[in-house]
């Protein structure tokens, strides 16, 4: 009996080492990994710089981590081990409540917030003295189970250092037109059309209430699954959502332009299947757009400087302006900002950024 | 190269075995394993390579030279020697920077430090090979006369860099012949298994704990706690986990190496502690050092200083920093107290009450131990008793908390002898299946989380 038990251990072994470490090896490699939104690590060159200062012996690690054969499969079952034995609350930092994927916020950033805040003031004293600007603050999904004990952002002293610290805009607080339900459960962002709420209040703020386009008037598109960012991270194995994006006549007939935007339209639906399919609200990453808008209902202009959560909700304005541009300061610098954009005088400014860039701010230039 | 890692799992390991069973002959195996040996080490210290050949060659010589002249006086210049090149070799890379840090602190001096990097497991090879000579001059060995032989012990990859420390008396035999047998591989196979399950499903998963408590602004007396509980179960799970790793190959390869770990978080005074934690390194301590100064067999006095040398020596083989010296110090005065009067109190008072003792003391030990220096020694333990007016809970230590409660339990469990009396009690039969299955089972998962990118550092490469 005990032989039997010692063939099989070695059995056991030997195949999976060795039958691994051969499917690893006849595997072809590949390039990206769509579910974790970054390119994968290729086979290192093997020289002799590379040997002797390490590089090649980091390098053949990490290619053969990320290469690995099934290295979804080993990823949800990480993430199964953690959740379903080990019983943690959170993996890779992604918490689930309810069936929603959370991230763990540990360190509120006072220096990156403060930063942000005089970035805002520094734009708006350089380029928009006559110019009406606003900002508003994005709560990430973490704001809304602040109460329930998780490792989240510090987000009384955040609110404080932006009110206090941002002079030169007028703050239009949104936090009571969102709610955990508008946004993804699998994502970081929230849903187009459930932010007309926001949208009407953004709009009253700025005197172009009126003038959006009505809830009634848009046509819902699906795109599905939607596998969210979070949900990735974790390897979390469960159903995605559906991204739903609104559009109108204002949208179908908005033309959109940029530096590096080569789409055309306000939804590059082609974008979906990409690494980020939320990319398919103005195309994801983009340094500056401009979005002109012929059925727009004033000739008057907005600015929004904007992260991700921006991307969804400047469509949704096409019907009120004639003229948007949609500013990335994360991948524009501010002193080169005279080189792509003229502010219009008497134009709206509209910075909109969530909790989680703001502290990181410094990442934006 | 981490036995935790895609590059030794999955490509070297299975390179090694083909290689290793294909070669005929232990001479030519022996060949396999130092070619092998000396790539496992080039993947971390590709320069540092020429300081273990030179180090085998060395003693190689040295152990020669000794063994013909034994019992002339050149025997003992010989051997002097040979000390002086390995704790030169020590001394240089691992306390030069140390000794410089301390006189500009003193004197207020500025000398440069040299920055050299300290090669892996430096402290593991080179207590092998001083013990080698040592012994061929005591006449406990015979002078290995082949070059490659010598070597293989050396550089032999699975205890190379984390131990357990081998002297050569353990593997002498085998290094000239061993048997290769379905048990030893199997049992060495499980091994293996067990000890990576130690390592990565244990240890890193504690280790994460212990990283985020650094990485937290919302300290708490709470908090200091579960990181310092985190630690001491971190510590010994990768630390005994790499330990059955390099148990484990060794058998697989034939060798049959010392055993390091005991369940030493049962033991019942700090004494058994230590007759059970990293028992090589205790070993080497005793017949190297304790022993040659004449042990306890001496005045009070010698015997007190014999025991001061010793953990004052063990504190600075485990690091190159005054925390470490303040940790062996420790030990050394708990020993001598216990030798003194605590053990005898010890043996009256109820076990669980030596437990707890035994245990408040290694946590906190630890605690010093992991400290950044003597500075960070006084924030850590202070912030255990609440020092600096931190908070008794905050709401990161009771998530923390709940979130690896069953972890941190699993591993309790795990440091007892528990799972394996279950296990024991078991019939053969049920062994046939669930040895195979766990074995299996233990790898697949410690894939799982390697491939992940968790936490996954060995903290004893850096001794």
């Amino acid at each position: 009996m005990k032989k039997a038990k010692y063939i099989l251990t070695v059995a056991v072994f030997v195949c999976l080492i060795l039958g691994l470490a051969v499917w690893q090896a006849v595997l072809p490699d590949r390039e990206k990994s769509y579910t974790e939104r970054r390119e994968l690590a290729q086979a290192p060159e093997i020289t002799v710089k590379s040997l002797f200062n390490r590089e090649f012996s980091d390098k053949l690690e990490s290619y053969l981590l990320d290469q690995f054969p099934m290295r979804e499969g080993f990823r949800k079952l990480n993430s199964l081990f953690r959740f379903d034995v080990l019983r943690q609350l959170d993996t890779n930092g992604i918490f689930l409540e309810d069936g929603v994927v959370y991230k763990a916020e540990t360190v509120t950033n006072e220096e990156q917030i403060r930063y942000a805040a005089q970035l805002y003031n520094a734009v708006a004293d350089a380029w928009l003295s006559e110019c009406n600007v606003y900002y508003t603050v994005v709560p990430d999904k973490s704001w809304f189970v602040r109460d329930e004990g998780y490792p989240v952002l510090d987000y009384d002293t955040l609110f404080e250092i932006m009110e206090e610290d941002v002079t030169r805009a007028r703050y239009i607080d949104i936090k009571d037109t969102l709610s955990i339900d508008k946004y993804y459960r699998t994502d970081t962002h929230w849903k187009q059309p459930d932010l007309f709420d926001t949208v009407q209040k953004l709009g009253d703020a700025m005197g172009v209430g009126e003038y959006l386009t009505p809830r009634g008037e848009y046509t819902e598109h699906t795109l599905s699954p939607f596998y969210g960012v979070y949900m990735q991270q974790a390897a979390v194995p469960m159903e995605g959502d559906e991204l739903v994006y609104l559009t109108s006549e204002a949208t179908d007939s908005a033309v959109v332009s940029g530096p590096m935007y080569k789409y055309g339209t306000v939804y590059p639906t082609e974008l979906f299947e990409g690494m980020d399919g939320y990319d398919v609200f103005l195309g994801g990453t983009q340094p500056i757009i401009e979005i002109n808008c012929p059925d727009a209902k004033t000739d008057r202009e907005l600015y929004i400087f904007r992260d991700s959560f921006g991307s969804s909700l400047a469509p949704l304005f096409t019907g009120a302006y004639a003229k948007i541009t949609v500013i990335d300061l994360r991948y524009v610098t501010t002193a080169y900002l005279p080189n792509y954009v003229t502010f219009t005088p008497g134009s709206d400014v509209l910075f909109v950024n969530s909790t989680l860039v703001l502290n990181t701010a410094m990442i934006m230039r | 190269m981490l036995f935790s890692g895609a590059t030794f799992l999955y490509a070297f390991l299975p390179v090694i075995l083909l290689f290793y069973f294909i070669a005929p002959g232990v001479k030519a195996k022996n060949y396999v394993l130092l070619l092998g040996s000396l790539v496992f080490y080039f993947f971390g210290e590709p320069v540092y390579v020429l300081l273990l050949i030179f180090s085998s060659l060395s003693d190689w010589l040295h152990s020669i030279y000794i063994e013909k002249h034994r019992g002339e006086k050149g025997a003992k210049i010989a051997l002097i020697s040979s000390i002086v090149i390995n704790l030169g070799m020590l001394g240089f890379f691992k306390y030069t920077d140390f000794l410089i840090g301390t006189v500009n602190a003193v004197l207020g001096t500025a000398i440069p430090k040299t920055g050299v990097p300290l090669p892996i497991g430096i402290s593991f090879f080179t207590f092998q090979t001083m013990s080698y000579t040592i012994d061929v001059y005591r006449g406990r060995a015979h002078a290995q006369k082949d070059l490659g032989t010598m070597a293989t012990f050396v550089c032999l990859f699975p205890q190379l860099i984390a131990g357990p420390i081998v002297r050569y008396v353990d593997v002498a035999a085998e290094l000239e012949d061993r048997r290769h047998t379905l048990e030893g591989a199997a049992l060495g196979i499980r091994r293996f298994a067990f000890g990576m399950g130690k390592k990565v499903l244990i240890a890193n998963v504690m280790g994460e704990l212990t990283q985020i408590f650094r990485d937290s602004g919302d300290k708490s007396v709470l908090f200091y706690w579960l990181y310092a509980v985190a630690y001491a179960l971190q510590i010994y799970f990768d630390f005994s986990g790499y330990s059955d790793m390099a148990i484990g190959l060794g058998a697989i390869f034939g060798f049959k190496f010392p055993e390091n770990f005991n369940y030493p978080y049962i033991s019942k005074s700090i004494t058994e502690f230590w007759r059970r934690w990293h028992m090589t390194l205790g070993g080497w301590f005793r017949d190297y050092v304790y022993i040659p100064l004449g042990g306890n067999r001496t005045t009070k006095w010698k015997w007190l200083r014999n025991i001061a040398v010793v953990w004052i020596l063990t504190g600075l083989w485990h690091g190159a920093e005054w925390n470490f010296v303040l940790w062996g110090v420790l030990f050394g005065v708990l020993l001598i107290v216990e030798k003194l009067w605590l053990g005898k109190l010890l043996e009256k008072l109820p076990g669980f009450v030596n437990h707890v003792y035994v245990l408040f003391v290694v946590v906190l030990s630890f605690v010093v131990f992991n400290a950044a220096g003597l500075r960070g020694v006084v924030s850590d333990i202070g912030g255990l008793f609440g020092a600096g007016g931190i908070p008794l809970v905050s709401t990161e230590a009771v998530y923390y908390l709940r979130s690896y409660a069953v972890a941190i339990i699993i591993a309790i469990i795990g440091a007892t002898p528990i799972p394996k009396l279950l296990y024991n009690k078991l019939t053969e039969a049920p062994k046939v299946v669930l040895e195979p299955l766990a074995t299996g089972v233990l790898l697949v998962l410690s894939t799982a989380l390697i491939i992940n990118g968790s936490f996954n550092p060995f903290l004893y490469f850096r001794f």
